[in-house]
Protein backbone atom coordinates (compact mmCIF):
# COMPACT_ATOMS: atom_id res chain seq x y z
CA UNK A 1 0.00 0.00 0.00
CA UNK A 2 2.43 2.29 0.98
CA UNK A 3 4.65 1.90 -1.96
CA UNK A 4 2.04 2.07 -4.39
CA UNK A 5 1.44 5.53 -2.83
CA UNK A 6 5.40 6.43 -3.38
CA UNK A 7 5.04 5.36 -6.66
CA UNK A 8 2.04 7.87 -7.58
CA UNK A 9 3.79 10.29 -5.56
CA UNK A 10 7.87 10.47 -6.96
CA UNK A 11 8.20 7.30 -9.38
CA UNK A 12 10.53 4.88 -9.30
CA UNK A 13 13.72 5.91 -7.30
CA UNK A 14 16.72 6.24 -9.23
CA UNK A 15 18.55 2.99 -7.69
CA UNK A 16 14.97 0.65 -8.59
CA UNK A 17 15.51 2.12 -12.36
CA UNK A 18 18.78 1.25 -12.66
CA UNK A 19 18.33 -1.71 -11.26
CA UNK A 20 16.03 -2.45 -13.49
CA UNK A 21 17.89 -1.75 -16.26
CA UNK A 22 20.71 -4.37 -14.93
CA UNK A 23 18.26 -6.78 -14.69
CA UNK A 24 16.54 -6.11 -18.64
CA UNK A 25 20.64 -5.88 -19.66
CA UNK A 26 21.42 -9.55 -17.85
CA UNK A 27 18.02 -10.43 -19.36
CA UNK A 28 18.68 -9.72 -22.99
CA UNK A 29 22.40 -10.18 -22.95
CA UNK A 30 22.29 -14.50 -23.71
CA UNK A 31 19.70 -13.37 -26.76
CA UNK A 32 22.01 -10.81 -27.95
CA UNK A 33 24.84 -12.63 -28.03
CA UNK A 34 23.33 -15.26 -29.60
CA UNK A 35 22.20 -12.82 -32.64
CA UNK A 36 25.83 -11.62 -32.82
CA UNK A 37 27.66 -14.85 -33.22
CA UNK A 38 25.10 -16.83 -35.51
CA UNK A 39 24.13 -13.63 -37.45
CA UNK A 40 25.80 -10.69 -37.55
CA UNK A 41 29.64 -12.12 -37.19
CA UNK A 42 29.08 -14.93 -40.28
CA UNK A 43 27.48 -11.88 -41.87
CA UNK A 44 30.43 -9.59 -41.64
CA UNK A 45 33.00 -12.65 -41.76
CA UNK A 46 31.82 -13.58 -45.26
CA UNK A 47 31.65 -9.91 -46.81
CA UNK A 48 35.65 -9.51 -45.12
CA UNK A 49 36.56 -13.23 -46.99
CA UNK A 50 35.49 -11.79 -50.07
CA UNK A 51 38.07 -8.62 -49.69
CA UNK A 52 40.71 -10.70 -48.87
CA UNK A 53 42.90 -12.91 -51.61
CA UNK A 54 43.38 -16.60 -52.00
CA UNK A 55 46.70 -17.39 -52.67
CA UNK A 56 47.30 -21.45 -53.71
CA UNK A 57 45.21 -22.34 -50.81
CA UNK A 58 45.77 -19.97 -48.11
CA UNK A 59 44.39 -16.79 -47.42
CA UNK A 60 45.91 -13.36 -47.54
CA UNK A 61 44.79 -10.94 -45.98
CA UNK A 62 44.86 -8.10 -48.51
CA UNK A 63 42.15 -5.51 -48.40
CA UNK A 64 40.55 -4.90 -52.11
CA UNK A 65 37.67 -5.71 -54.48
CA UNK A 66 39.72 -7.53 -56.79
CA UNK A 67 37.12 -10.63 -56.38
CA UNK A 68 34.69 -8.97 -57.28
CA UNK A 69 36.59 -6.84 -59.91
CA UNK A 70 37.60 -10.59 -61.46
CA UNK A 71 33.92 -11.59 -61.35
CA UNK A 72 32.00 -8.90 -63.02
CA UNK A 73 34.78 -9.16 -65.63
CA UNK A 74 34.56 -12.70 -66.23
CA UNK A 75 31.82 -13.71 -69.15
CA UNK A 76 30.94 -16.68 -67.57
CA UNK A 77 29.75 -14.72 -64.29
CA UNK A 78 27.91 -12.60 -66.18
CA UNK A 79 25.99 -14.91 -68.30
CA UNK A 80 25.40 -16.89 -64.79
CA UNK A 81 24.42 -14.11 -63.12
CA UNK A 82 22.05 -13.19 -65.88
CA UNK A 83 20.35 -16.59 -66.32
CA UNK A 84 20.43 -17.41 -62.26
CA UNK A 85 18.12 -13.90 -62.20
CA UNK A 86 16.11 -14.83 -64.96
CA UNK A 87 15.53 -18.77 -63.61
CA UNK A 88 14.63 -17.50 -60.43
CA UNK A 89 12.10 -14.46 -61.97
CA UNK A 90 10.94 -16.91 -63.69
CA UNK A 91 9.80 -20.27 -61.17
CA UNK A 92 8.68 -17.36 -58.76
CA UNK A 93 6.17 -15.83 -61.36
CA UNK A 94 4.75 -18.84 -62.17
CA UNK A 95 4.89 -20.52 -58.94
CA UNK A 96 2.76 -17.66 -57.93
CA UNK A 97 0.37 -17.02 -61.06
CA UNK A 98 -0.26 -21.12 -59.86
CA UNK A 99 -0.56 -20.27 -56.50
CA UNK A 100 -2.54 -17.30 -55.73
CA UNK A 101 -5.60 -18.41 -58.07
CA UNK A 102 -5.78 -21.55 -56.39
CA UNK A 103 -5.13 -20.13 -53.00
CA UNK A 104 -8.09 -17.50 -53.95
CA UNK A 105 -10.41 -20.83 -54.85
CA UNK A 106 -9.42 -23.09 -51.97
CA UNK A 107 -10.50 -19.90 -49.77
CA UNK A 108 -13.56 -18.95 -51.69
CA UNK A 109 -14.86 -22.65 -53.43
CA UNK A 110 -13.86 -25.13 -51.01
CA UNK A 111 -16.43 -24.78 -48.26
CA UNK A 112 -15.65 -26.78 -45.21
CA UNK A 113 -12.63 -28.77 -47.01
CA UNK A 114 -10.50 -25.42 -47.31
CA UNK A 115 -8.49 -26.34 -44.69
CA UNK A 116 -7.45 -29.90 -46.05
CA UNK A 117 -7.33 -28.89 -49.27
CA UNK A 118 -4.70 -25.96 -47.50
CA UNK A 119 -2.46 -28.54 -45.80
CA UNK A 120 -2.61 -30.80 -48.88
CA UNK A 121 -0.80 -28.19 -50.81
CA UNK A 122 1.98 -27.99 -47.73
CA UNK A 123 2.53 -31.55 -46.93
CA UNK A 124 5.06 -31.71 -49.88
CA UNK A 125 7.29 -29.25 -48.12
CA UNK A 126 8.14 -31.94 -45.19
CA UNK A 127 8.52 -34.60 -47.87
CA UNK A 128 12.53 -34.82 -48.34
CA UNK A 129 13.36 -32.21 -50.79
CA UNK A 130 16.63 -34.24 -52.49
CA UNK A 131 13.68 -36.66 -52.90
CA UNK A 132 11.51 -33.98 -54.55
CA UNK A 133 14.35 -33.10 -56.82
CA UNK A 134 15.39 -36.69 -57.43
CA UNK A 135 12.22 -37.90 -58.61
CA UNK A 136 11.99 -35.49 -61.34
CA UNK A 137 14.70 -37.10 -62.82
CA UNK A 138 12.88 -40.13 -62.39
CA UNK A 139 10.20 -38.79 -64.39
CA UNK A 140 11.46 -36.55 -67.13
CA UNK A 141 14.43 -38.87 -68.07
CA UNK A 142 15.16 -40.30 -71.22
CA UNK A 143 13.24 -43.72 -70.32
CA UNK A 144 11.34 -42.30 -67.84
CA UNK A 145 7.86 -42.11 -66.28
CA UNK A 146 6.52 -39.24 -68.93
CA UNK A 147 8.60 -40.95 -71.91
CA UNK A 148 7.37 -44.22 -71.17
CA UNK A 149 3.67 -42.81 -70.91
CA UNK A 150 3.70 -40.09 -73.96
CA UNK A 151 5.52 -43.80 -76.19
CA UNK A 152 2.71 -45.57 -74.45
CA UNK A 153 -0.53 -43.28 -75.79
CA UNK A 154 1.41 -42.88 -79.11
CA UNK A 155 1.68 -39.33 -78.59
CA UNK A 156 6.01 -40.13 -79.42
CA UNK A 157 7.58 -42.53 -81.50
CA UNK A 158 10.84 -42.53 -79.53
CA UNK A 159 11.93 -41.32 -76.10
CA UNK A 160 12.37 -37.68 -76.04
CA UNK A 161 16.01 -36.71 -74.07
CA UNK A 162 14.39 -32.85 -74.55
CA UNK A 163 12.50 -32.46 -70.78
CA UNK A 164 15.51 -33.24 -68.91
CA UNK A 165 18.82 -31.18 -68.26
CA UNK A 166 17.84 -27.61 -69.96
CA UNK A 167 16.50 -24.40 -68.10
CA UNK A 168 12.87 -25.06 -69.17
CA UNK A 169 13.47 -28.37 -66.31
CA UNK A 170 15.64 -25.95 -63.71
CA UNK A 171 12.71 -23.75 -64.15
CA UNK A 172 9.90 -26.23 -63.83
CA UNK A 173 11.37 -27.61 -60.58
CA UNK A 174 12.08 -24.57 -58.94
CA UNK A 175 8.18 -23.55 -59.61
CA UNK A 176 7.42 -26.71 -57.76
CA UNK A 177 9.78 -26.03 -54.90
CA UNK A 178 8.32 -22.45 -55.01
CA UNK A 179 4.19 -23.56 -54.72
CA UNK A 180 3.79 -24.25 -51.38
CA UNK A 181 5.46 -21.30 -50.34
CA UNK A 182 3.71 -18.72 -52.13
CA UNK A 183 0.61 -20.71 -51.50
CA UNK A 184 0.60 -20.73 -47.70
CA UNK A 185 1.64 -16.55 -47.65
CA UNK A 186 -1.47 -16.05 -50.45
CA UNK A 187 -3.53 -18.04 -48.36
CA UNK A 188 -3.15 -16.82 -44.87
CA UNK A 189 -3.77 -13.31 -47.00
CA UNK A 190 -6.70 -14.02 -48.61
CA UNK A 191 -8.62 -15.73 -45.46
CA UNK A 192 -7.86 -12.35 -43.42
CA UNK A 193 -10.09 -10.99 -46.46
CA UNK A 194 -13.45 -10.20 -44.39
CA UNK A 195 -16.41 -12.37 -46.30
CA UNK A 196 -18.92 -9.10 -45.80
CA UNK A 197 -16.31 -7.03 -48.40
CA UNK A 198 -17.04 -9.61 -50.81
CA UNK A 199 -20.75 -9.30 -49.96
CA UNK A 200 -20.91 -5.50 -49.73
CA UNK A 201 -18.97 -4.92 -52.99
CA UNK A 202 -21.31 -7.35 -54.49
CA UNK A 203 -24.42 -5.13 -53.35
CA UNK A 204 -22.77 -2.03 -54.62
CA UNK A 205 -23.26 -3.42 -58.68
CA UNK A 206 -19.47 -4.48 -58.67
CA UNK A 207 -19.24 -7.42 -60.76
CA UNK A 208 -17.21 -10.72 -59.20
CA UNK A 209 -14.23 -9.40 -61.08
CA UNK A 210 -14.13 -5.58 -60.18
CA UNK A 211 -15.06 -6.94 -56.43
CA UNK A 212 -11.24 -8.97 -56.64
CA UNK A 213 -9.14 -6.15 -58.14
CA UNK A 214 -10.55 -2.96 -56.50
CA UNK A 215 -11.03 -4.92 -53.40
CA UNK A 216 -9.48 -8.30 -52.53
CA UNK A 217 -5.69 -7.93 -54.81
CA UNK A 218 -5.19 -4.55 -52.99
CA UNK A 219 -5.60 -6.07 -49.44
CA UNK A 220 -3.32 -8.85 -50.38
CA UNK A 221 -1.25 -7.54 -52.66
CA UNK A 222 1.75 -7.48 -50.14
CA UNK A 223 1.79 -11.05 -49.06
CA UNK A 224 2.03 -11.98 -52.54
CA UNK A 225 5.39 -10.08 -52.62
CA UNK A 226 6.46 -11.94 -49.72
CA UNK A 227 5.51 -15.10 -51.22
CA UNK A 228 7.01 -13.96 -54.49
CA UNK A 229 10.26 -12.27 -52.94
CA UNK A 230 10.41 -15.74 -50.75
CA UNK A 231 10.19 -18.10 -54.18
CA UNK A 232 13.01 -15.76 -55.54
CA UNK A 233 15.20 -15.85 -52.71
CA UNK A 234 15.16 -19.59 -52.54
CA UNK A 235 15.58 -20.13 -55.80
CA UNK A 236 18.08 -17.72 -56.57
CA UNK A 237 20.30 -19.11 -53.80
CA UNK A 238 20.14 -23.29 -54.90
CA UNK A 239 22.17 -25.39 -55.99
CA UNK A 240 20.85 -28.67 -55.41
CA UNK A 241 18.36 -28.16 -58.05
CA UNK A 242 20.37 -27.12 -60.94
CA UNK A 243 23.03 -29.96 -60.11
CA UNK A 244 19.95 -32.50 -60.17
CA UNK A 245 18.24 -31.68 -63.13
CA UNK A 246 19.87 -28.83 -65.12
CA UNK A 247 23.29 -30.42 -66.85
CA UNK A 248 25.26 -27.95 -68.43
CA UNK A 249 22.20 -24.99 -69.99
CA UNK A 250 21.15 -25.18 -65.85
CA UNK A 251 24.46 -24.30 -64.23
CA UNK A 252 23.38 -21.80 -61.94
CA UNK A 253 25.26 -19.50 -59.65
CA UNK A 254 25.25 -21.69 -56.96
CA UNK A 255 26.96 -24.07 -58.78
CA UNK A 256 30.43 -22.05 -59.18
CA UNK A 257 30.03 -21.45 -55.26
CA UNK A 258 30.08 -24.87 -54.75
CA UNK A 259 33.18 -25.27 -56.79
CA UNK A 260 34.90 -22.16 -55.21
CA UNK A 261 34.95 -24.15 -51.97
CA UNK A 262 35.22 -27.21 -53.30
CA UNK A 263 37.85 -28.55 -56.01
CA UNK A 264 38.76 -24.95 -56.95
CA UNK A 265 39.41 -24.56 -53.24
CA UNK A 266 38.94 -20.48 -53.75
CA UNK A 267 37.17 -19.27 -50.38
CA UNK A 268 37.45 -15.41 -51.26
CA UNK A 269 36.14 -15.88 -54.48
CA UNK A 270 33.07 -17.91 -53.45
CA UNK A 271 32.91 -15.83 -50.94
CA UNK A 272 32.34 -12.75 -53.41
CA UNK A 273 29.63 -15.02 -54.91
CA UNK A 274 28.22 -15.66 -52.19
CA UNK A 275 27.66 -11.93 -50.90
CA UNK A 276 26.90 -11.15 -54.83
CA UNK A 277 23.81 -13.75 -54.40
CA UNK A 278 23.01 -12.46 -50.85
CA UNK A 279 22.62 -8.43 -51.81
CA UNK A 280 21.09 -9.64 -55.07
CA UNK A 281 18.40 -10.82 -53.00
CA UNK A 282 18.34 -8.03 -51.01
CA UNK A 283 17.89 -5.27 -53.81
CA UNK A 284 15.23 -7.33 -55.28
CA UNK A 285 13.24 -7.38 -51.93
CA UNK A 286 13.64 -4.35 -51.60
CA UNK A 287 13.09 -2.94 -54.94
CA UNK A 288 9.46 -5.06 -55.66
CA UNK A 289 8.14 -4.25 -51.75
CA UNK A 290 9.21 -0.52 -52.43
CA UNK A 291 6.67 -0.93 -55.55
CA UNK A 292 3.61 -2.80 -53.91
CA UNK A 293 3.67 -1.29 -50.53
CA UNK A 294 0.39 -2.02 -48.86
CA UNK A 295 -2.57 0.54 -49.86
CA UNK A 296 -5.15 -0.67 -47.64
CA UNK A 297 -5.48 -2.54 -44.23
CA UNK A 298 -7.84 -4.97 -43.36
CA UNK A 299 -9.68 -3.56 -39.40
CA UNK B 1 -34.23 -3.24 -52.45
CA UNK B 2 -34.89 -7.01 -51.87
CA UNK B 3 -38.34 -6.77 -53.87
CA UNK B 4 -36.62 -5.21 -56.47
CA UNK B 5 -34.32 -8.33 -56.77
CA UNK B 6 -37.39 -10.35 -56.53
CA UNK B 7 -39.06 -9.15 -59.51
CA UNK B 8 -35.71 -9.16 -61.49
CA UNK B 9 -35.04 -13.28 -60.71
CA UNK B 10 -38.81 -13.95 -61.83
CA UNK B 11 -38.23 -11.57 -64.84
CA UNK B 12 -35.26 -14.11 -66.04
CA UNK B 13 -36.73 -16.85 -64.37
CA UNK B 14 -33.44 -18.68 -64.36
CA UNK B 15 -30.10 -18.32 -66.48
CA UNK B 16 -30.48 -19.61 -69.81
CA UNK B 17 -29.37 -23.08 -71.76
CA UNK B 18 -26.12 -21.35 -72.76
CA UNK B 19 -24.85 -19.84 -70.00
CA UNK B 20 -25.89 -22.92 -67.32
CA UNK B 21 -23.77 -24.86 -69.70
CA UNK B 22 -20.99 -22.35 -70.25
CA UNK B 23 -21.05 -22.34 -66.20
CA UNK B 24 -20.04 -26.27 -66.19
CA UNK B 25 -17.66 -26.27 -68.46
CA UNK B 26 -15.85 -23.29 -66.69
CA UNK B 27 -16.41 -25.25 -63.50
CA UNK B 28 -14.39 -28.65 -65.24
CA UNK B 29 -11.85 -26.67 -66.30
CA UNK B 30 -11.41 -24.93 -63.52
CA UNK B 31 -11.86 -28.60 -61.14
CA UNK B 32 -9.07 -29.95 -63.76
CA UNK B 33 -6.77 -27.16 -63.06
CA UNK B 34 -6.85 -27.27 -59.41
CA UNK B 35 -6.59 -31.43 -59.92
CA UNK B 36 -3.62 -31.04 -62.12
CA UNK B 37 -1.22 -28.63 -59.37
CA UNK B 38 -2.04 -31.53 -56.68
CA UNK B 39 -1.04 -33.85 -59.19
CA UNK B 40 2.20 -31.96 -60.19
CA UNK B 41 3.01 -31.38 -56.49
CA UNK B 42 2.40 -35.15 -55.43
CA UNK B 43 3.68 -37.20 -58.65
CA UNK B 44 7.36 -36.98 -57.12
CA UNK B 45 6.76 -37.99 -54.08
CA UNK B 46 4.64 -40.67 -55.14
CA UNK B 47 6.64 -41.95 -57.92
CA UNK B 48 10.08 -42.46 -55.30
CA UNK B 49 7.78 -44.27 -53.01
CA UNK B 50 6.43 -46.61 -56.11
CA UNK B 51 10.10 -47.38 -57.42
CA UNK B 52 11.21 -48.00 -54.10
CA UNK B 53 9.41 -51.46 -54.45
CA UNK B 54 10.95 -52.23 -58.47
CA UNK B 55 12.85 -55.13 -57.94
CA UNK B 56 14.77 -53.36 -61.29
CA UNK B 57 17.95 -51.45 -60.36
CA UNK B 58 17.56 -48.92 -63.22
CA UNK B 59 15.29 -46.11 -62.75
CA UNK B 60 12.69 -46.82 -65.80
CA UNK B 61 9.99 -48.03 -66.80
CA UNK B 62 8.62 -50.88 -67.48
CA UNK B 63 8.00 -51.76 -63.81
CA UNK B 64 9.92 -55.17 -62.78
CA UNK B 65 8.17 -57.23 -59.75
CA UNK B 66 7.31 -55.64 -56.45
CA UNK B 67 9.98 -56.57 -53.84
CA UNK B 68 11.13 -54.95 -50.58
CA UNK B 69 14.32 -55.68 -51.44
CA UNK B 70 14.95 -52.23 -51.13
CA UNK B 71 14.41 -51.93 -47.84
CA UNK B 72 15.97 -54.98 -46.69
CA UNK B 73 19.17 -53.76 -48.70
CA UNK B 74 18.58 -50.56 -46.65
CA UNK B 75 18.71 -53.01 -43.29
CA UNK B 76 21.91 -54.23 -43.86
CA UNK B 77 23.93 -50.99 -45.01
CA UNK B 78 26.27 -49.93 -43.01
CA UNK B 79 26.85 -46.50 -44.29
CA UNK B 80 23.64 -45.70 -44.99
CA UNK B 81 22.59 -46.75 -41.00
CA UNK B 82 25.05 -44.83 -39.50
CA UNK B 83 24.12 -41.52 -41.78
CA UNK B 84 20.47 -41.84 -40.80
CA UNK B 85 21.72 -42.22 -36.97
CA UNK B 86 23.80 -38.83 -37.37
CA UNK B 87 21.44 -37.32 -38.74
CA UNK B 88 19.03 -38.36 -35.55
CA UNK B 89 21.71 -37.17 -33.26
CA UNK B 90 22.35 -34.02 -34.83
CA UNK B 91 18.31 -33.18 -35.06
CA UNK B 92 17.89 -34.39 -32.00
CA UNK B 93 20.41 -32.35 -30.49
CA UNK B 94 19.85 -28.71 -32.44
CA UNK B 95 16.22 -29.48 -31.39
CA UNK B 96 17.19 -29.29 -27.97
CA UNK B 97 19.43 -26.04 -28.02
CA UNK B 98 16.27 -24.66 -29.92
CA UNK B 99 13.56 -25.54 -27.27
CA UNK B 100 15.52 -24.03 -24.93
CA UNK B 101 16.70 -20.93 -26.64
CA UNK B 102 13.67 -20.56 -28.83
CA UNK B 103 11.23 -20.62 -25.61
CA UNK B 104 13.93 -18.17 -23.37
CA UNK B 105 14.20 -15.77 -26.61
CA UNK B 106 9.76 -15.62 -27.00
CA UNK B 107 9.97 -14.81 -23.12
CA UNK B 108 12.28 -12.11 -23.32
CA UNK B 109 10.87 -10.77 -26.73
CA UNK B 110 6.99 -11.11 -25.43
CA UNK B 111 8.56 -9.35 -21.82
CA UNK B 112 11.37 -7.59 -21.77
CA UNK B 113 11.10 -3.84 -23.11
CA UNK B 114 14.19 -3.40 -24.69
CA UNK B 115 15.74 -0.77 -27.51
CA UNK B 116 16.27 -2.40 -31.07
CA UNK B 117 13.72 -5.22 -30.32
CA UNK B 118 11.89 -5.26 -33.42
CA UNK B 119 15.48 -5.39 -35.08
CA UNK B 120 16.59 -8.44 -33.32
CA UNK B 121 13.62 -10.04 -34.00
CA UNK B 122 14.33 -9.30 -37.56
CA UNK B 123 18.33 -10.62 -37.07
CA UNK B 124 17.13 -13.61 -35.01
CA UNK B 125 14.83 -14.65 -37.82
CA UNK B 126 17.56 -14.10 -40.94
CA UNK B 127 18.44 -17.27 -40.84
CA UNK B 128 14.94 -18.87 -41.87
CA UNK B 129 15.14 -17.02 -44.67
CA UNK B 130 18.64 -16.37 -46.00
CA UNK B 131 19.99 -18.99 -49.18
CA UNK B 132 20.97 -22.19 -47.25
CA UNK B 133 24.05 -21.63 -49.38
CA UNK B 134 24.91 -18.15 -47.87
CA UNK B 135 24.11 -19.19 -44.31
CA UNK B 136 26.56 -22.50 -44.59
CA UNK B 137 28.96 -20.42 -46.20
CA UNK B 138 28.63 -17.44 -43.69
CA UNK B 139 28.99 -19.88 -40.65
CA UNK B 140 31.74 -21.96 -42.33
CA UNK B 141 34.21 -18.93 -42.80
CA UNK B 142 33.60 -18.26 -39.16
CA UNK B 143 33.59 -21.81 -38.26
CA UNK B 144 37.17 -21.75 -40.34
CA UNK B 145 38.66 -18.23 -38.30
CA UNK B 146 38.56 -19.90 -35.03
CA UNK B 147 39.70 -23.57 -36.56
CA UNK B 148 36.69 -25.40 -35.52
CA UNK B 149 36.98 -28.46 -37.50
CA UNK B 150 33.55 -29.57 -39.87
CA UNK B 151 31.93 -32.03 -38.03
CA UNK B 152 28.99 -32.60 -35.10
CA UNK B 153 29.09 -29.63 -33.15
CA UNK B 154 29.08 -27.57 -36.75
CA UNK B 155 26.03 -28.95 -38.23
CA UNK B 156 24.09 -28.94 -34.92
CA UNK B 157 24.76 -24.93 -34.29
CA UNK B 158 23.97 -24.65 -37.93
CA UNK B 159 21.11 -26.21 -37.85
CA UNK B 160 20.35 -24.99 -33.87
CA UNK B 161 20.41 -21.23 -36.16
CA UNK B 162 17.14 -21.68 -38.23
CA UNK B 163 15.52 -23.86 -35.50
CA UNK B 164 15.41 -21.65 -33.39
CA UNK B 165 13.98 -18.93 -34.30
CA UNK B 166 11.01 -21.36 -35.68
CA UNK B 167 10.59 -21.90 -32.55
CA UNK B 168 10.63 -18.43 -30.95
CA UNK B 169 8.03 -17.14 -33.54
CA UNK B 170 5.31 -20.32 -33.03
CA UNK B 171 5.65 -20.00 -29.07
CA UNK B 172 5.56 -15.88 -29.05
CA UNK B 173 2.53 -16.05 -31.26
CA UNK B 174 1.13 -18.32 -28.06
CA UNK B 175 2.17 -15.85 -25.68
CA UNK B 176 0.52 -12.80 -27.62
CA UNK B 177 -2.69 -14.49 -27.58
CA UNK B 178 -2.37 -15.87 -24.08
CA UNK B 179 -3.50 -14.04 -20.54
CA UNK B 180 -1.16 -12.41 -18.61
CA UNK B 181 -3.50 -12.32 -15.47
CA UNK B 182 -2.71 -16.28 -15.08
CA UNK B 183 1.24 -15.51 -13.85
CA UNK B 184 0.76 -12.62 -12.34
CA UNK B 185 -1.66 -14.30 -10.27
CA UNK B 186 0.80 -16.98 -9.27
CA UNK B 187 3.25 -14.41 -8.56
CA UNK B 188 0.69 -12.33 -6.41
CA UNK B 189 0.28 -15.55 -4.70
CA UNK B 190 3.84 -16.10 -3.73
CA UNK B 191 5.28 -18.35 -6.50
CA UNK B 192 8.74 -17.41 -7.76
CA UNK B 193 9.43 -16.55 -11.34
CA UNK B 194 10.74 -19.81 -11.58
CA UNK B 195 7.81 -21.90 -10.08
CA UNK B 196 5.39 -19.59 -12.18
CA UNK B 197 7.18 -20.56 -15.43
CA UNK B 198 7.12 -24.36 -14.39
CA UNK B 199 3.85 -24.19 -13.13
CA UNK B 200 1.89 -21.71 -15.41
CA UNK B 201 3.85 -20.44 -18.43
CA UNK B 202 5.55 -23.36 -19.43
CA UNK B 203 1.93 -25.54 -19.65
CA UNK B 204 0.48 -22.88 -21.11
CA UNK B 205 3.14 -22.88 -24.42
CA UNK B 206 3.62 -26.64 -24.13
CA UNK B 207 1.39 -27.50 -27.52
CA UNK B 208 3.09 -25.09 -29.87
CA UNK B 209 6.40 -25.88 -28.21
CA UNK B 210 6.42 -29.50 -29.11
CA UNK B 211 4.75 -28.87 -32.54
CA UNK B 212 7.59 -26.58 -32.91
CA UNK B 213 9.85 -29.10 -31.91
CA UNK B 214 8.22 -31.74 -34.23
CA UNK B 215 8.75 -29.06 -37.36
CA UNK B 216 12.34 -28.24 -36.66
CA UNK B 217 13.59 -32.14 -36.70
CA UNK B 218 11.81 -32.80 -39.67
CA UNK B 219 13.67 -29.46 -40.87
CA UNK B 220 16.63 -31.15 -39.43
CA UNK B 221 16.67 -34.07 -40.82
CA UNK B 222 16.16 -32.68 -44.09
CA UNK B 223 18.59 -30.12 -44.10
CA UNK B 224 21.24 -30.17 -47.10
CA UNK B 225 22.22 -26.98 -48.18
CA UNK B 226 23.41 -25.67 -45.23
CA UNK B 227 24.88 -29.25 -43.79
CA UNK B 228 26.95 -29.66 -47.06
CA UNK B 229 29.35 -26.94 -45.86
CA UNK B 230 29.33 -27.83 -42.00
CA UNK B 231 29.62 -31.58 -42.49
CA UNK B 232 33.09 -33.47 -42.05
CA UNK B 233 34.04 -37.01 -43.01
CA UNK B 234 30.77 -38.15 -41.53
CA UNK B 235 27.62 -36.80 -43.25
CA UNK B 236 24.42 -36.43 -42.31
CA UNK B 237 21.41 -38.77 -44.36
CA UNK B 238 20.63 -36.19 -46.83
CA UNK B 239 24.72 -35.03 -47.59
CA UNK B 240 25.22 -39.06 -47.52
CA UNK B 241 22.21 -39.17 -50.43
CA UNK B 242 23.51 -36.79 -52.19
CA UNK B 243 26.59 -38.17 -52.97
CA UNK B 244 24.86 -41.20 -53.78
CA UNK B 245 22.76 -39.34 -56.13
CA UNK B 246 25.77 -38.04 -58.19
CA UNK B 247 27.88 -41.28 -58.29
CA UNK B 248 26.38 -44.60 -57.75
CA UNK B 249 22.71 -44.60 -57.31
CA UNK B 250 20.71 -47.70 -56.04
CA UNK B 251 17.26 -47.57 -55.47
CA UNK B 252 17.77 -47.72 -51.66
CA UNK B 253 17.75 -44.39 -51.76
CA UNK B 254 14.07 -44.58 -52.89
CA UNK B 255 13.45 -46.64 -49.64
CA UNK B 256 15.31 -44.75 -47.37
CA UNK B 257 13.45 -41.51 -48.72
CA UNK B 258 10.34 -43.30 -48.65
CA UNK B 259 10.41 -44.18 -44.67
CA UNK B 260 12.29 -40.77 -44.16
CA UNK B 261 9.15 -38.76 -46.02
CA UNK B 262 6.30 -41.08 -44.13
CA UNK B 263 7.98 -40.30 -40.51
CA UNK B 264 8.20 -36.52 -41.48
CA UNK B 265 4.67 -37.07 -42.39
CA UNK B 266 3.71 -38.43 -39.53
CA UNK B 267 5.42 -35.52 -37.47
CA UNK B 268 3.63 -33.23 -39.34
CA UNK B 269 0.16 -34.95 -38.98
CA UNK B 270 1.33 -34.52 -35.13
CA UNK B 271 1.92 -31.66 -35.15
CA UNK B 272 -0.85 -29.88 -37.27
CA UNK B 273 -3.01 -31.78 -35.20
CA UNK B 274 -1.67 -30.31 -32.00
CA UNK B 275 -1.50 -26.71 -33.24
CA UNK B 276 -4.86 -26.51 -34.75
CA UNK B 277 -6.93 -29.61 -33.01
CA UNK B 278 -8.16 -29.01 -30.22
CA UNK B 279 -5.01 -29.85 -27.86
CA UNK B 280 -4.96 -25.71 -28.10
CA UNK B 281 -8.15 -25.64 -25.30
CA UNK B 282 -7.40 -28.68 -22.72
CA UNK B 283 -3.52 -26.94 -22.75
CA UNK B 284 -4.72 -24.10 -21.70
CA UNK B 285 -7.40 -25.18 -19.25
CA UNK B 286 -4.65 -27.64 -17.48
CA UNK B 287 -2.58 -24.34 -17.16
CA UNK B 288 -5.68 -22.73 -15.41
CA UNK B 289 -6.29 -25.70 -12.92
CA UNK B 290 -2.72 -25.35 -12.49
CA UNK B 291 -2.63 -21.68 -11.71
CA UNK B 292 -5.88 -21.79 -9.91
CA UNK B 293 -3.96 -24.71 -7.76
CA UNK B 294 -0.59 -22.31 -7.30
CA UNK B 295 -2.63 -19.29 -6.36
CA UNK B 296 -4.85 -21.56 -3.67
Amino acid sequence: MAAVATRVVEGPSFGSRVRSVAVRTVLVFPALVWVAVLVLVPNIFLLLYSLWQNDLGTILHHWNVENYRTLFGSQVFQVLLRRTFLIALASAGIATLIAYPLAFLVVRRFGRFKTTAALLILVPLWVSYLMRVFAWRIILGESGVLNSFLKSIGLISKPSSAFLYSTTTVIMTLTYVAIPYVFLVSYTALERVPRHLYEASGDCGASPWRTFWSVVWPLTRPAVVVGFAIGFVLAFGDYVTPSLVGGLSGTMLGSIVLQQFGTANDWPLGAAIAMTILATGLLFLAVVSFFTRLEAQIE
Amino acid sequence: MSSASITARVDKSGPSLARRVAGIVIKVFVGLAVASVYLFLYAPPIVTAIFSFNSSSIQTLPFGHATLGWYRALLNDPQMQAAIYYSLKIALSAVGIAAVFGVAFALIVHRVKFPGRNVFQALLASPLVTPGMVLGISLLVVFHSVSVAPGFLTIVIGHASFVTPLVTFIVLQRLRTSDPSLEQASMDSGAGPLRTFWHVTLPGIRVPLIAACLLGFTLSMDEITVTFFLAGIQGTLPVYVWGLLRFGFTPEVNAAFTIIGGGSLLLIVIATALLVGAGIRPGRRRAQRRAELVTR
